[in-house]
């Protein structure tokens, strides 16, 4: 069971990961246009007042085009026998996690009150705001929802990219977290020049 | 069958070979023999030769016959060849040493 959370890409097959990954792909882009969630970066999430759907199928595209090309270019870098089917699946498999993320969309009007709150706050003169219980539970709940999605994301990619390039020493590990950053940094542009 | 042990119990050393004996007439050989490459490999490592063999070198055929990803199976195989080939180099500078 750890295997098929955590490390689906020892045991399945390209084909089974590629069709379980689009699926996921086209879910993630279904929810966050229904439920006003924008990924707005390939590990970012934030709930809008209104997205068009063209900005939902936009955002994924390029939250999946930007990982698979540094992940590729630094996997093949690392190995040459580096599959860009694998790299695609390891991104695509890792991103179906971040279909349950547009589901914090019930908790936006309590996250905005929080929100607005919190803006208040000044650093100089830190008077005491009252925040509600429902409010306490509802962030703790969704922030521990978002930092358990986050790891596993990371844990998902992390193992497919092992995987995809037989990934070992020190070296190459620092590599991965290299093409993280770079491919957060690319989809964050290219998103906000497109949209 | 007994597993043939071909690592060292207390120092995880290459065994040699130090005995032969003829199951016929038992007539013993003594000497001190380097184990061949193939023999110093796991019995994991020689079933998944094996396998590599007998499917005329598909690893997509591997992998399905196994249950796991081709990727997998040919990390295994990459790793498997650095590990034959670093074999291969002490097995040479233990002859050189011996003759």
């Amino acid at each position: 069971m750890k295997k098929i959370l955590f490390n689906p890409f020892e045991r399945y097959s390209e084909t089974q990961l590629l069709i379980f990954g689009v699926a996921a792909a086209i879910l993630s882009t279904y929810l966050s246009y229904v439920f006003n969630a924008r990924f707005d970066g390939a590990l970012d999430m934030h709930l809008v007042k209104n997205i068009t759907l063209k900005q939902a199928i936009t955002d994924n595209v390029i939250n999946i085009a930007s990982p698979f090309s540094t992940f590729y270019i630094i996997g093949f870098f690392i190995n040459k026998k580096t599959r860009p089917i694998d790299i695609l699946n390891t991104v695509l498999v890792a991103r179906s996690i971040y279909c349950i993320m547009p589901f914090t969309h019930f908790a936006a009007d309590t996250l905005e009150e929080f929100a607005v709150k919190t803006a208040k706050i000044n650093p100089l003169d830190p008077a005491p705001i009252a925040f509600t219980a429902t409010e306490i539970i509802t962030i703790s709940i969704v922030a521990l929802f978002g930092i358990i999605t986050l790891i596993w994301t990371v844990t998902l990619l992390y193992n497919g990219f092992k995987t995809a390039t037989n990934l070992k020493t020190i070296k190459h590990k620092v590599l991965f977290a290299i093409a993280i950053i770079l491919a957060e940094v690319l989809s964050i542009l290219f998103i906000s020049a497109l949209n | 069958m007994a597993k043939l042990p071909v690592i060292c119990p207390s120092c995880e050393s290459s065994l040699n070979v130090s005995q032969l004996t003829c199951p016929e007439c038992s007539t013993r050989v003594n000497g001190n023999f380097p184990l061949p490459v193939y023999l110093q490999l796991s019995q994991d490592e020689q079933s998944f030769i094996l396998q590599f063999f007998l499917t005329s070198g598909s690893l997509k055929e591997m992998a399905s016959q196994i249950g796991i990803s081709y990727p997998t199976v040919r990390n295994r195989l990459d790793d498997l060849i650095e590990k034959i080939k670093h074999l291969q180099q002490s097995h040479q500078c233990y002859e050189e040493n011996t003759f």
